[in-house]
């Protein structure tokens, strides 16, 4: 089952694998930003994503809507950003986003999130 | 990597072309720091995951050690902790960007006394913010027109009950 992991931050990218890493039957894939990810997402297919909002060259709720509207990708797409106002919140759901999750985030809560999407 | 587009076109002040020299070498200095901090967190990260997995590995054979247990579940915290490093980054990354907005404000003459261009930086500047405590910090200085003691610690007794500071309890997850 494959993940795809964006966010310009290496750390964050490593700590969302680390959370992730009981679950061996996960294949993380990396992105750190928008662009790259979409890229990837034309040429694999993907169980979910996790995406950062504010990242250089293609931010995360503009990378959602191209998913949705450019590649008419259905799987899951969760939010995890420092952001927590209601306005961009609302533009993440308008994108085509599933979830909305602010940071730092717990592991546990990062795994249930995902969980409520996929069978892990 | 934030650019400084170039500072030859500086006013004839000797005064200002220091000043904003002083800016850009600040800024430098920032992303400097970032880029260390940033190898160092890294390697951490590297050694705390390595260590998971070892423990994993451990714990497929010794499942019910308590002391192992205690160990994973202290390793696996450390991810929030983590955390606070990359809050730092964008906040700094933040100041750098509004620091070389103003280096490049001050280096031109003509934007220099229009209040247009300050209203435009102060507007950029409040757009660059992503934490809702970089918006609270800004209001409480300039819409508010508190001194800066004052708005620190406003925003200190704020973040010491919020998830920054390790509240865990207001978790803020939404399905849509």
């Amino acid at each position: 089952m494959k993940i795809l992991v964006v966010d310009d931050s290496k750390s964050i990218r490593s700590l969302i694998d680390f959370s992730l890493s009981d679950f061996e039957q996960l294949e993380i894939t990396e992105a750190e930003n928008g662009q790259v990810a979409l890229d990837l997402a034309r040429t694999h297919d993907f169980s979910l994503i996790v995406t950062d909002v504010n990242m250089p060259v293609m931010g995360g709720i503009e990378f959602t809507s191209k998913c949705r509207s450019e590649l008419s990708l259905t799987c899951p797409i969760i939010i995890l950003t420092t952001e927590g106002e209601d306005h961009m919140k609302k533009r993440g759901r308008e994108a085509g986003a599933n979830g909305w999750i602010v940071k730092p985030f717990v592991p546990e809560s990062l795994i249930e999130t995902i969980q409520k999407f996929i069978d892990i | 990597m934030i650019e400084y587009k170039n500072i030859d076109h500086i006013l004839e002040i000797p005064e200002l072309q220091e000043s904003v020299l002083l800016i850009v070498l600040a800024t430098a200095q920032i992303e400097a720091s970032m880029a260390e901090g940033e190898f160092s967190v890294h390697s951490l990260i590297e050694s705390f995951k390595s260590m998971s997995s070892s423990l994993r590995e451990f714990l497929k054979v010794n499942g019910d050690n308590p002391a192992l247990k205690a160990l994973k579940k202290d390793i696996d915290s450390s991810v929030i902790s983590f955390q606070f490093y990359d809050r730092l980054s964008q906040r700094l990354e933040h100041v750098n960007g509004s620091l070389l907005l103003l280096a490049d404000l001050v280096s031109d003459k003509d934007k220099l006394k229009d209040p247009v261009h300050w209203d435009a930086l102060k507007n950029s500047v409040r757009k660059s913010y992503s934490m809702e405590s970089e918006h609270d910090l800004f209001k409480l200085l300039y819409d508010d027109g508190l001194d800066i003691a004052s708005a620190l610690r406003i925003i200190k007794e704020t973040a010491e009950s919020s998830r920054a500071f390790g509240n865990l309890e207001e978790e803020d997850i939404e399905l849509f």
